[in-house]
């Protein structure tokens, strides 16, 4: 590879970084709504009940209830559809199941897990904090610049709460363990260092561990300059096939007693790393001063600092020159409302992602977020939620998997509210090891944003429906329509479950109960011909001689398996 | 009495979208002539020791006892002779398989990265050790495409999970129907699937209720790929519920067959099973079927005795060979590509924790064989040291043996890419050559 060399370096030069688009600063556009960025826009205002399902399911990952639906077109009518979705977005802002859908996309992003990922799969029960801690810091509109602050130094901040600001460090403690150690090693530097940068700058600096970037102005450099951060920054040992005992956890308080977090610390001996040449864990003892990549400032800890420097690694991704950060979050958001973001690679805002489709909408959301919104994600949310472009976008996306699961619990009045804490892991003992490792799934009718997800499995049932595998940051979901979902609709105990309970809450006569279910199921009142056709499926089965609470259960299956229940327009 | 006829009416009669599947289902178009139509992928799970089996060191035996570092050298208790006219060295473990001995292509000088089970197992599988990536077999299943829309393109038949779970036979980022589809022995032998028995008649009018919510909810809406491929993937479904219980009704097969796989009637236990049902899934145009022996326990992993793999290897021993013979004489060997892996092979000495018996994990040398479509039978290819820890002629690292499967499936292993997150993935990630050495 060596002859690429002189290729690398032509791409390295400044001129080529002053080219692609994501390393120029974002300037704020002279237009001022989102709406001015489309203005060939000519399509037309959606029916009030295809908006509200959107837009409920958009922020709370739930469906509107049948009162809510009248209230709606009511509000419509008398106030008109813009008014009537803005105090409705208020409404749902202010939901706890607001946290509980936006936590999930954040969780996602940086891989969470209840397990470590080491060969035998350990679980952490404390990591559940941070998953709390992340729902919670949405609910609560957490300004997204803290939120970063205490997620990457939350230990190192001035203790306003030092509760959660530990808790938040759970973002880094998390990070994926290896082998049958299961100590924290090289390779959970690495991942932090991917998550890292997939997360919060769109950028793939992974690829410089071992040579420099070949396509994005990246070096190696870069990478182990970062490195040393990461490295002088300790982590908890979770247990592990070689070892049960668990320890350098942080206690929650000053007491010996007080609860322990999965919390990062600062070693006592932080240090600049070696640079590994061929990123095989073997240097050739050059140092690399800890600092931040030279494309995004280069800038540098002060001498001889005595700290891992995570505090300055917040500030550098926060300060107003960094072209990346504010870009990458307002990206995401909008990609979550729209099914689609403006750059359609989240995690690659590089030269081999794929560009801005509307660069000056991204510029004016990415400023204005800065400036105006005061990186509060509700008001950047009410901003996009208040243009014409969200109400008419040919909107189309499938229900989550954890959409899906919680609906129908909801739907059917069986979801429990609330986190449900930590998980019930074994108490004592328990040894894991590579040949019998950690693999249980625990039932839980609470929302499956609280579900246990092991790293190497994921969840089972989440699985089917597209939850990614929590070993790297997931972006985006992907959608996929497979036999096996399918079978599930038709075949599980879980749907016949569901659908029996749903039949067992309609009442009056078949017309009536048809309605209810269209309200329930697709958030409207059934058309025409779907009465039609319902009442048909029911009268033809009752003349097979089918029992009448059978074929109630077997029509509430049907809908549930139905596309009108299953995607959002 | 007209009601009947209309109520009828009110539900559509067609179950199916013509052109909908066939459409959704096609693969990539081949680099260059295949010689293999569909792979059978024998998963050895434990690492699987080449000293036992495949790769005779009898230096082992003359130094038996002797200690290198702080380990001593552990004989090996298994006799080797050549076998068929190709004269290829097997050990007594294989008495079935060794009367096939003309008939693979068995490679000595394979060597991985990863020295631990769980990475191991995925490296094998995916190229790499620490990332998620997808299984050979969906890359193999979005190469190839479907052959017949009423069963899966890939599937692993997996009585117990490996290794790092259900992540061997995923799809990572390729689409979702490229996963494998898990069969397992029993009552539901996949997930979900339901009855055998033929729907009733109320299931009936569920499945055309559903068709015509779909076909008015689709009427009502521009075109969109994802709600036609929801609605292909409820077709696949009714059909995989026909379909797959036939597959694995194994009634019809005769004594003569059952005998040949050694396996007993109505049994659906052990590898016999499982290679008879692979038969069977490959005859009806699966293209990717995995045959995990054992999960992640009492597996070949022996550490603490050797003769532990005794057990292992009578489990697949006759299986095996009755699967290659049985193809054989059905033709179908000719474009099928038989592999027999493991994640890695294991040490000469004794693993000194666990006894003076077993041996250890060795990620720098093991054995592999290849069958069928396009290899080069009867041969012999690559060389270890002669305690067997290193290989010294023809070495072939797991990614040039991943680019050896797709070159006789008829794809370049760096065409065969698709793009994620910005960049351009495929089964070798950046290396990997093919094995010209083993082509027939």
């Amino acid at each position: 590879m060596r002859f690429l060399a002189p290729i690398y370096a032509l791409f390295l030069s400044p001129a080529f970084a002053a080219e692609h688009w994501a390393f120029v600063p974002p300037e704020k556009p002279s237009l001022t709504t989102i709406d001015a960025f489309f203005p060939d826009a000519d399509a037309e205002e959606p029916a009030p009940h295809i908006l509200l399902r959107r837009v409920t399911y958009g922020l709370t990952g739930l469906p509107p209830t049948p009162g809510e639906q009248l209230t709606f077109v009511v509000m419509a009518e008398t106030l008109g559809l813009k008014t009537a979705l803005a105090q409705t977005v208020d409404s749902l802002l202010a939901r706890s199941s607001y946290g509980e859908k936006w936590g999930q996309h954040w969780l996602d992003l940086v891989r969470y897990a209840d397990t470590t990922g080491c060969s035998s799969d350990y679980p952490v029960p404390e990591a559940a904090r941070y998953r709390d801690y992340v729902i919670d810091a949405f609910n609560r509109d957490l300004p997204y610049d803290e939120f970063v602050r205490q997620q990457l130094a939350g230990d190192l901040l001035p203790a306003a709460d030092t509760f959660t600001n530990l808790v938040a460090t759970g973002y880094l403690a998390i990070a994926r363990r290896y082998g049958t150690s299961g100590a924290s090693s090289y390779l959970t530097v690495e991942d932090q260092i991917d998550n890292f940068g997939t997360a919060f700058l769109g950028l793939t600096i992974s690829c410089a561990r071992c040579h420099d970037h070949t396509h994005d102005p990246i070096s190696q450099k870069d990478y182990y300059a970062l490195y040393g951060i990461f490295e002088s920054t300790g982590l908890p040992f979770p247990g592990s096939q070689i070892s049960e005992e668990r320890f350098d956890f942080s206690r929650l308080g000053s007491s010996d007693e007080a609860p322990l977090a999965y919390a990062a610390f600062e070693w006592e001996t932080p240090a600049d790393a070696k640079f590994q040449p061929n990123g095989q864990n073997w240097s050739d003892g050059t140092i690399v001063p800890r600092g931040f990549p030279e494309i995004l400032g280069g800038q540098k800890l002060p001498k001889n600092y005595a700290g891992s420097g995570r505090e300055f690694l917040a500030e550098w991704l926060l300060a107003s020159e960094n072209p990346l950060t504010a870009r990458v979050i307002v990206n995401r958001v909008w990609g979550w409302h729209f099914g689609e973001p403006i750059v359609p690679t989240p995690n690659d805002f590089g030269s081999h992602g794929t560009p801005p489709t509307n660069p000056a909408l991204l510029d004016y959301l990415a400023t204005t977020f800065v400036t105006e919104d005061k990186w509060s994600i509700k008001s950047l949310t009410r901003r996009i939620l208040a243009s014409a472009a969200y109400r008419k976008s040919s909107f189309r996306r499938r229900l989550t998997a954890e959409e899906i699961v919680d609906s129908i619990k909801n739907i059917t009045g069986t979801l429990k509210p609330g986190s449900n804490g930590f998980h019930p892991f074994p108490e004592e003992h328990a040894r894991y090891t590579q040949h019998n490792p950690f693999r249980a799934t625990y039932r839980s009718d609470h929302r499956a944003v609280y579900w246990m997800r092991g790293r190497l499995r994921g969840h089972p049932f989440l699985s089917l429906f597209d939850a990614p595998v929590p070993m790297t940051g997931s972006g985006l979901r992907p959608e996929s329509e497979t036999p096996e979902q399918a079978l599930f609709f038709e075949n599980s105990a879980f749907m016949e479950r569901k659908s029996r309970e749903l039949t067992a809450k309609l009442d009056g006569d078949t017309p009536t109960r048809i309605t209810q279910a269209h309200r329930l199921l697709f958030s409207r009142p059934p058309r025409p011909e779907e009465s039609a056709r319902g009442a048909a499926f029911i009268a033809l089965a009752l003349g097979d001689g089918f029992a009448e609470e059978d074929i109630w259960i077997a029509y509430i299956q049907t809908l549930f398996a139905s596309n009108a229940f299953l995607y959002l327009d | 009495m007209q009601r009947r006829p209309i109520l009828r009416s009110l539900l559509g009669g067609s179950l199916v979208f013509p052109g909908l599947v066939s459409e959704l289902l096609a693969g990539r178009p081949p680099q260059h002539a295949a010689k293999a139509k569909r792979v059978i992928f024998l998963y050895l799970t434990g690492g699987m020791s080449h000293l036992d089996t495949f790769d005779p060191k009898p230096e082992l035996n003359r130094r038996a006892g002797e200690l290198i570092g702080k380990r001593k050298i552990l004989g090996c208790p298994y006799k080797f002779q050549p076998h068929g006219q190709s004269g290829t060295e097997i050990s007594d473990l294989f008495p079935h398989l060794s009367t096939c001995a003309d008939d693979l292509c068995l490679i000595r000088s394979l060597h991985g990265d990863h020295g631990n089970h769980a990475q191991a197992v995925l490296s094998m599988h995916t190229g790499s050790g620490t990332l998620v990536r997808p299984s050979i077999g969906s890359w193999i299943s979005y190469g190839l495409g479907s052959a017949n829309h009423n069963l899966p393109t890939f599937v692993t038949i997996a009585p117990h999970l490996p290794y790092s779970g259900a992540l061997p036979w995923g799809s990572a980022f390729l689409p979702r129907k490229n996963s494998g589809v898990r069969i397992v022995p029993g009552k539901e032998p996949v997930k979900y699937l339901g009855d055998p028995a033929p729907p009733s008649q109320l299931r009936a009018l569920q499945r055309r209720l559903l068709a015509d919510s779909n076909r008015s909810h689709l009427a009502a809406r521009a075109s969109d790929p994802r709600l036609e491929s929801r609605i292909a993937s409820l077709e696949t479904a009714y059909g995989m519920q026909m379909e797959m219980p036939e597959a694995l009704d194994l009634t019809r097969e005769t004594d003569a067959t059952h005998r040949l796989y050694g396996l007993e009637r109505g049994s659906t236990r052990g590898y016999a099973w499982q290679c008879l049902v692979a038969r069977r899934l490959a005859e009806r145009g699966v293209r990717f079927i995995e045959l995990v022996d054992t999960g992640a326990s009492y597996n070949w992993d022996a550490h603490t005795d050797i003769r532990h793999q005794d057990g292992h290897a009578r489990n697949v021993d006759q299986p095996i060979a009755g699967l290659l013979k049985d193809l054989k004489s059905r033709g179908m060997l000719e474009d099928t590509l038989i592999v027999c892996t493991t994640e890695f092979g294991r040490t000469p000495t004794v693993d000194p924790i666990n006894g003076d018996k077993g041996r250890g994990h060795l990620a720098s040398a093991f054995s592999s064989w290849l069958a069928g479509a396009g290899v080069n039978a009867g041969t012999v290819y690559g060389k270890t040291n002669d305690l067997g820890t290193k290989v010294v002629e023809n070495p072939v690292h797991v990614h040039d043996f991943h680019a050896t499967i797709l070159h006789l499936l008829g794809f370049d292993h760096e065409a065969l890419t698709y793009r994620h997150a910005g960049r351009d993935f495929r089964l070798t990630d950046v290396s990997g050559d093919i094995v010209k050495g083993i082509l027939s």
